[in-house]
């Protein structure tokens, strides 16, 4: 199984006179599942759609295993492509639709059926090949999209924003889904995503885009504990960012001494970076490195969780995060708090 | 290495025909422009000379000059029955469901699915069963009926790309629903009423058909010039079409000015 | 939507006004073909039972389908042009077609006269070129009505068809490439079948112009190509004869609605198995 490897050199693409993607590098193993995250317009749709050889490249490489695919048609590359839209031919049933791509190979007649029959099972579709897609539920559909890309057993399957239009409950349904596909059949997934949890739970690693440059990629965990980059930590997950001053050697924060031992990254001004669930509401005495007064007055009750918005002296808010454990005492608003956590929790963010 | 487009564009023959479909339409009107200018009354092209005559005869010729009166005051009058019937049926239609509805559409649209010929007859006859034959009235009626569609078509599409909840706003500050359609509704589509005006004008303007079944003595314009080119052969018709299209290429930039094309090109807007 | 509050009706009365003025002319015109002196079935039996009155039905269905067959010939690609083309192209595209539309049709005629006639632009070159003798006839037979109905229909075959193809989504055609499907796969198979719609309408608003059209037989048939239209003129203005132009007219609104139906149904029924 070594098929699907995609690697990308300074690639470059142009959207009339708009450059949107500038001189990317990426190299994806085959069997990976990679997630392109960003904010809308970062560009990772169309990377996505440049190694699905539907946009024209302007500059660099688009290898698929090995083989130089700048100027390779769509269905030469063994990849396989699930739209935002699905893209379903309304006019053909469901049975129609699997079989276009096996059509277009000159599968016999025989081997489309059987095929077609694997399809349906694989994706739980039996006894629906006679529906056209206007009677499948937005679920059923889906899962016609991935299997007519399936089908032809491709290398490599792009997503782009697959799930966006379904609930809650039904996209984490899919993405057990998909993930469970992909390890089944060894699939190189590349799924293009601008939410940070869909990212973050499916993929082997991620790849942060911002303005059509790549910020970080890595491994989920590596993106959200050791963000390369200002944008990764503002936007995967929550963060607070608090201004500080210098005083000596240390950092001020409110008046009070804080230490930070973190990563440290460049920014427009001085300040710490602080994640919601790694503060603390001290009930005894402080144990950790950093500590600070403030009063509460905001809270969020989420069930599971309970976010405080807590006002430091010189007025700035942060956000703390705690799990709803249920032994603690409930906190009130105006409630006066002293809040601690560790030094390594604590970025600093410092003037370029 | 042949340079492979990984995006196919367009092929060859939708291009070619596209020009063809092109040239069909543009060509005639500049092979008459130049042929208006032809001094000689055989219509030469291209033109062996420079003469303003065509026109001059055109312009001083009363059976044209009063043609063109009774065809404008047609086409006005027409053009404001169709606006506001088309206004209101179209604001009733789009914005109320009811049983029948389709019905309703479908029947708005109709005298665009009558072929001509049978709407110019049944005129006739309905006018000549009821003793009525004032020519102007008769003809002013008939052209209400067949301009109809069109403004309801256009309106009703300029209706459905505005947002509901505008008007529904309004509703919920407390405007009443004849305030509402005065204040907010009518503002939002006049784009859409002015090119379904234009619109509807143009298609009284330019009708022969149902006009050639009624006429009595005074004909509209189109009557008029087809009863020239039955008669003679000079270039008069050749400096009147290139007035006309010089007129309609005004009004056309000043509606895509005021307007855009995209109001009056889209024919989608009656779901039924 | 607000439930329909009786006074709302009201909104209808001027459209109705018009719409019962239509139906009066229709139903006074079907009474009047039932009149006949010697049984209600006199003018019918009159008009069907001579084949030079049904040779009037059978031109006019014969060239309308022509005018329709060469106007979405035309039409059609525009449309499809229209729909990929950059937003520049498309004005000048809609730009051409609208002022089709804003032109005076008897006018137009005049101009395909002067370009197709005996005399007129093609032939005059062809002669001076020594390229023919005798004038090449592209008027005054079917071919020149039919070319005068498709250049005044072309607008009205357009935009129905490039309003249902802009619809489509472009992924349609993105998800076939990457499934290995050639241009022209793509457009028989997806984009064709989708646009049945917009070209069943367009088919439907351009065979019922052609058939009641009046000006273009009578200038570019110059008599050969009587249509209809031109029957019921003769007998209803010239003759008088109403009840007998009414049943001939009316013979032959029945078989274009019967005609347009079984279109509707041959599509629909086509587009399913597609």
């Amino acid at each position: 199984m070594t098929a699907g490897a995609i690697r990308l050199e300074q690639l470059s693409i142009s959207h009339g006179t708009k450059r949107v993607v500038h001189a990317i590098d990426l190299a994806i193993q085959p069997g990976e599942f990679v997630c392109l995250l960003g904010p809308s317009g970062c560009g990772k749709t169309t990377t996505l759609r440049a190694i699905a050889g539907l946009n024209r490249v302007e500059s660099g490489r688009v290898e698929i295993d090995g083989i130089l695919a700048n100027e390779l048609p769509a269905h030469r590359r063994n990849i396989a492509m699930v739209f935002q839209d699905l893209a379903l031919f309304p006019h053909m049933t469901v049975a129609q639709n699997i079989a276009f791509g096996l059509a277009l190979r000159k599968v016999p007649a025989a081997e489309t059926r059987q095929r077609i029959g694997e399809m349906l099972a694989l994706l739980h579709l039996e006894g629906l090949q006679e529906r056209l897609p206007r009677q499948l539920s937005g679920g059923q559909q889906q899962r016609v999209a991935i299997a007519r890309s399936l089908v032809v057993r491709p290398a490599v399957l792009l997503l782009d924003e697959p799930f966006a239009a379904l609930d809650r409950k039904l996209r984490e349904e899919m993405r057990r889904e998909i993930r469970a596909l992909q390890r089944r059949l060894g699939l190189t997934v590349v799924f293009v995503t601008h939410d940070q949890e869909e990212a973050l739970t499916l993929a082997d690693r991620v790849v942060v885009m911002n303005q059509g440059v790549i910020e970080q990629a890595g491994p989920p965990d590596a993106i959200y504990e050791t963000p390369a980059s200002r944008f990764v930590l503002d936007f995967v997950g929550q963060t607070n960012f608090l201004a500080v001053t210098r005083a000596g050697e240390g950092l001020r924060l409110a008046g009070e001494p804080v230490t930070a031992a973190g990563a440290c990254l460049a920014g427009d001004a001085l300040q710490i970076a602080l994640r919601p669930e790694r503060l603390r509401i001290a009930i005894a005495a402080p144990t950790l490195a950093n500590r600070l007064p403030g009063q509460i007055d905001e809270i969020a009750y989420e069930g599971a969780l309970v976010t405080y918005q807590v006002a430091l002296q010189d007025g700035q808010r942060l956000l703390l995060r705690e799990a709803n454990v249920g032994d603690g005492e409930r906190r009130r608003l105006g409630d006066r708090v002293t809040l601690e956590w560790r030094a390594e929790d604590t970025l600093l963010i410092g003037e370029a | 290495m042949r340079r492979f487009d990984p995006i196919p564009g367009l092929g060859l023959t939708p291009r070619l025909l596209t020009v063809a479909a092109c040239l069909l339409l543009v060509l005639p009107h500049i092979v008459v422009a130049l042929v208006s200018v032809d001094p000689s009354p055989a219509a030469h092209f291209p033109p062996q000379g420079f003469s303003f005559k065509w026109y001059l005869n055109a312009f001083t010729r009363p059976a044209f000059r009063e043609a063109l009166g009774f065809s404008m005051l047609v086409a006005l009058g027409a053009a404001a029955i169709a606006l506001v019937a088309g206004t209101l049926a179209s604001w009733f239609i789009v914005r109320h469901r009811f049983p029948g509805r389709g019905l309703v559409v479908t029947l708005l649209q109709l005298p665009m699915m009558i072929p001509e010929v049978v709407l110019g007859l049944g005129f006739l006859i309905l006018f000549a069963r009821a003793q009525l034959y004032a020519s102007v009235l008769n003809i002013l009626l008939a052209h209400a009926v067949i301009t109809l569609p069109y403004a309801v078509r256009v309106i009703s599409a300029n209706l459905q790309t505005t947002q509901r909840s505008l008007e529904e706003a309004a509703l919920v500050l407390g405007a009443g629903p004849l305030r509402t359609f005065w204040k907010i509704t009518l503002p939002v589509i006049q784009p859409g009423m002015i090119a379904a005006g234009v619109f509807a004008f143009v298609v009284s303007f330019d009708n022969f058909t149902v006009t050639a079944f009624l006429v009595t003595t005074r004909g509209t314009l189109p009557i008029e010039i087809y009863s020239y080119i039955r008669t003679e052969s000079d270039p008069t018709i050749a400096a009147i079409s290139t007035v006309l299209i010089l007129v309609s290429l005004t009004g056309l930039l000043l509606v895509e000015r005021l307007v855009g094309f995209g109001r009056i090109t889209q024919g989608g807007g009656l779901d039924k | 939507m607000p439930r329909v509050r009786p006074v709302a009706w009201l909104l209808m009365l001027p459209a109705a006004l018009i719409l019962g003025l239509l139906g009066a002319a229709v139903s006074s015109m079907v009474a009047v073909s039932f009149s006949g002196a010697e049984g209600w079935l006199q003018y019918y039996e009159r008009f069907l039972g001579d084949p030079t009155y049904l040779a009037y039905v059978w031109r006019s269905f014969r060239v309308a389908l022509y005018a329709t067959a060469l106007t979405l010939l035309l039409g059609y690609p525009v449309a499809y042009v229209m729909t990929r083309a950059t937003p520049g192209w498309r004005r000048i595209i809609t730009f051409v077609l609208v002022l089709q539309f804003f032109s005076v049709n008897v006018t137009r005629i005049y101009s395909l006269i002067l370009i197709l006639g005996n005399n007129g632009v093609i032939n005059r070159t062809l002669r001076d070129l020594d390229l023919t003798v005798a004038p090449v006839r592209m008027i005054y037979n079917e071919l020149g009505v039919s070319i005068g109905l498709a250049s005044a229909a072309l607008p009205f075959a357009v935009f129905p068809i490039a309003t249902v193809l802009g619809r489509i989504p472009p992924s349609l055609r993105e998800m076939a490439l990457t499934l290995g499907a050639s241009r022209t796969r793509i457009f028989w198979k997806v984009i064709f079948p989708l646009s049945a719609p917009g070209l069943l309408a367009s088919v439907t608003v351009v065979f019922l112009y052609s058939l009641g059209a009046f000006a273009t037989p009578l200038l570019l048939g110059g008599g050969f190509v009587d249509l209809i239209s031109v029957f019921a003129y003769e007998q209803a203005i010239n003759l008088n004869a109403y009840g007998f132009a009414a049943a001939g007219a009316l013979v032959t609104l029945a078989l274009a609605f019967l005609a347009v139906y079984a279109a509707n149904r041959a599509v629909e029924r086509w587009v399913k198995l597609a």
